[in-house]
């Protein structure tokens, strides 16, 4: 003892270095609190302690310090990365006092896998989690509870995704956010938009209610909520319905004055043979009929207000009953909804409009029909009046986007919402139902299927907008896989069918399929001088898209998506599947590159430009079916 | 309908960084999980212990979100001492600038002076009705070409064109004084007259 004690020299770092590997004890031992100073956690060393609490308990182990990277700053000016380690970390360290073992520091942790045990604390040793009391699992629906820190690994600290509620639960995943998927319509100078809004609400409801599914207070909130806005949805609905019923009944009245005059001068003429008397009289009851006039243009003055009160149960009630009938939800459910809708509107006006058309019906044709006409004045709504004239330009209409998705790709314009509910709102009155009970709905009219779709389809390319028409694209799939329903992919290339005409800006281009099963495909469109479009190349090629056919494709040709600078011959471009491309340089930028030989590929390539002098040239792959036209280099033959 | 993803293979899970402070709050770039607009170059995200969620991240095509499931404030100018300086500056370079309040509540824009000015036209709708108040000055509309239209109201009825002056436009309505003109025994035959021709 007197000899070693002599060995020493007691200064740090002259003694040996006594490494050794410990864990962090649970919480509440396992750190200094807020009223301790330095970064001090307890630690159970592997053969120093022992490994029974009993023997020692966590709240005697020693405190250890942490030895910080130099990137994280030690306080002083204000630079500082605090600790972040947690209990059952395993630990890296030396003692600052050699083999007296009294003094330890921490030097670093091994990161988990997602092999280790995330239980709770069992005894030393043993691995469990490194949540306690203060640090909690996430929230629901906030991140993924995760312990493990692994590099390249898939399934290590899963951030949320940005995806729909739906799309992210079914990977077991957390949406970024509940509004990513949501319809929103835009306002829109250029054409009545109500019915897309009411339509998009409904929609909107449907997808939250699906999340909500027996949460009742919180659907029972979004019923009122939902109600209110689609009242809100319709007053300009009614108003345009009142606007064009005034302008109808307008025409009919003056008719009806005529008419009345003619009758009533016949008649006086007829008894008293007084011609002047006859005028007189004509006119006398052409008169009379101005109260009545007058009334009436009152009750229109407040006919929307009272419309949208009489609604306001009633849109309540209708879904209540969606949401205690309906189970799969498709869009025809929400044609069918606003259908229904409108014709409440009529039901509602007939009812309002009843007392002051009763005075004019004097005046109006047998066999006159309020309802009748405020149908026609729905169907008559689809444009709004515009001032444009003196060959002023329309180009603020031309191409104009009506609807976004919230973290989604522009909305193709792919039918007219209007035009799919005027069709519901009559078929339903043909129909004799209102559908206000949806109780029997699966399908009230036979048209709407609420199970699952049967056919996806492959992902439809849409090209539109960039006040264009008539270019057209085909999906080419890739990295297929197969699921117990069939296959999906990605979209790797598409293949221009058509360029169009007209194009004065490069058009969006949207990726969809009829199920809204793939996401994330993203595409970009060229055109040339001549309004045409010349190329659809790949931003991102999404997944989980349907696969309906599949070839084998390569990259065919390239676009130069930025020509770069400084470039020189000799440089080449090869991709990741190892295909070779052949530079033209002009002036330092990328003219073009073509693909030297030819690989199938199953992903949609990146290509990498090799340059010592070159910077910043993108270039696209384009794929295709590839044509094997190449000289026959060698006959192998494999029967002799 | 269940999602598959591609293989893990597929996606490049070597250029990923992450800083996970805890389960509040997170740094991820070069995540190469899919989402609807492409891969997420970058996400900042963060939560409340009441579940509350916000992320800012750009998308593979370059498209950068900031997505809040509460508010969002944003403030400047208290030091700025140029009244014709600009705190705030939102610009579109290319295309439209989208200002919308989906569901509840208004938009409010305030200020002494408010310029809206446009190139080509400026539209206003209302869903229901359309206020112009000018409290302390004048209210101008000028322009080339002025029309109005509508049912009813004083401006209408003053300039003839409400509902009942359209209906009455082609009739021979007109005087005031048809009421002093038929009186007594001549309106009784007027309105027996009436009654004959419309069957009541």
């Amino acid at each position: 003892m007197i000899d070693e004690s002599l060995l020493k020299s007691n200064f740090i770092g002259r003694d040996g270095f006594r490494w050794w590997i410990g864990q962090i004890p649970p919480a509440p031992y396992h750190r200094q609190g807020a009223e301790g100073w330095g970064n001090r956690y307890r630690v159970r060393i592997m053969g120093y302690h022992p490994f029974y609490e009993s023997e020692l308990a966590n709240d005697e182990l020693p405190w250890a310090q942490v030895m910080i990277p130099t990137t994280a700053g030690s306080g002083a000016a204000n630079q500082s990365t605090d600790v972040a380690l947690q209990p059952s970390d395993t630990v890296f360290g030396f003692f600052l006092d050699g083999d007296n073992a009294q003094l330890p520091v921490i030097m670093g942790t091994f990161g988990r896998t997602s092999d280790v045990t995330s239980k709770d604390y069992k005894g030393p040793f043993q691995p469990f989690t490194g949540y306690t009391d203060k640090i909690q699992k996430p929230a629901k629906g906030t991140l993924v509870p995760n312990e493990s820190n692994e590099t390249g690994n898939a399934k290590s600290q899963t951030s949320p995704v940005a995806r729909t509620g739906k799309t992210a639960t079914q990977t077991g995943d957390v949406t970024l956010s509940d509004s990513i998927g949501d319809e929103i319509i835009l306002s829109n100078p250029c054409k009545d938009t109500s019915i897309d809004k009411v339509t998009a609400r409904i929609n909107n409801f449907l997808k939250k209610l699906e999340k909500l599914q027996g949460n009742i207070s919180k659907i029972r909130k979004l019923i009122k909520k939902t109600a209110s806005n689609l009242l809100k949805d319709l007053n300009a609905k009614i108003g345009e319905i009142t606007k064009t019923i005034t302008e109808k009944l307008t025409k009919l009245l003056q008719k009806g004055l005529e008419v009345l005059y003619k009758g009533v001068f016949a008649n006086i003429l007829a008894v008293s043979g007084n011609p002047v008397a006859a005028h007189l009289g004509g006119v006398a009851a052409q008169t009379a009929m101005v109260q009545p006039v007058k009334l009436f243009q009152q009750a229109l003055k407040c006919l929307v207000g009272k419309v949208i009160d009489s609604l306001k149960g009633v849109l309540e009630n209708m879904l209540t009953s969606v949401t205690d009938n309906i189970t799969k939800f498709t869009s025809c459910v929400a044609d069918q909804f606003v259908g229904a809708v409108l014709n409440k509107i009529v039901g509602a006006i007939e009812t309002i409009l009843d007392g002051p058309l009763g005075a004019l019906s004097k005046i109006l044709s047998v066999g006159f029909s309020i309802g009748n006409l405020v149908r026609g004045a729905i169907d008559a709504i689809k444009g709004i009046g515009s001032l444009f004239q003196c060959g002023q330009s329309k180009d603020k209409c031309k191409s104009l986007v009506t609807k976004i998705t919230i973290g989604g790709n522009p909305a193709a314009p792919v039918k007219d919402a209007f035009d799919s509910v005027l069709g519901t709102m009559n078929d339903l009155k043909a129909a004799g139902k209102d559908l206000v009970d949806f109780s029997d709905f699966k399908d009230p009219l036979g048209t709407c299927f609420g199970g699952p779709p049967t056919n996806c389809g492959g992902p439809k390319i849409t090209i539109f907008g960039g006040n264009g028409s008539g270019a057209t694209a085909k999906a080419l799939m890739g990295t297929v896989v197969q699921t117990a329903t069939g296959s999906v992919g990605s979209v790797i290339g598409v293949q221009l069918t058509s360029g169009g005409s007209g194009y004065e800006f490069p058009p969006f281009v949207s990726i969809e399929d009829n199920c809204g099963q793939g996401y994330g495909a993203i595409a970009r469109a060229i055109i040339d001088e001549n309004g045409e479009v010349t190329s659809v190349y790949m931003i991102s090629e999404g997944e989980n898209y349907p696969v309906e056919d599949f070839d084998e494709y390569g990259v065919v040709d390239t676009i130069v998506d930025d020509p770069g600078t400084g470039y020189s011959d000799g440089d080449r471009a090869v991709d990741n599947l190892g295909t070779e491309y052949q530079l033209s340089i002009d002036k330092g930028g990328i003219v073009s590159a073509k693909p030297i030989n030819i690989n199938i590929t199953p992903d949609l390539p990146l290509i990498r430009i090799i340059s010592d002098t070159g910077t910043g040239g993108i270039l696209r792959p384009v794929l295709g079916t590839p044509e094997y036209q190449g000289e026959i280099k060698q006959v192998i033959d494999c029967i002799s | 309908m269940s999602v598959t993803e591609r293989p893990a293979d597929k996606c490049n899970w070597e250029g990923r960084r992450h800083i996970s402070l805890g389960p509040k709050f997170r740094i991820d770039a070069n995540n190469p999980r899919m989402g609807n607009r492409g891969y997420t170059s970058f996400l900042i995200y963060g939560t409340t212990d009441n579940g509350d969620k916000h992320s800012q991240f750009l998308s593979e095509d370059g498209t950068f979100h900031i997505l809040n499931d509460r508010s969002i404030e944003i403030v400047a100018g208290e030091k700025n001492d140029n009244e014709k300086g600009q705190d705030i500056k939102i610009i579109t370079k290319t295309g439209e600038l989208i200002l919308q309040a989906d569901e509840n509540g208004m938009i409010r824009i305030k200020g002494p002076n408010i310029c809206l000015e446009a190139t080509e036209d400026i539209d206003i709708i209302a869903g229901r009705n359309l206020s112009l108040t000018s409290k302390g000055g004048q209210t101008l509309i000028s322009g080339n070409d002025l029309n109005i239209e509508g049912t009813g109201g004083n401006l209408l009825e003053g300039m003839k064109l409400d509902m009942v002056n359209q209906v009455f436009a082609g009739s021979f309505v007109g005087a005031d004084v048809l009421a002093g003109i038929l009186g007594g025994a001549t309106a009784f035959v007027i309105n027996k007259a009436v009654d004959t021709f419309t069957g009541d």
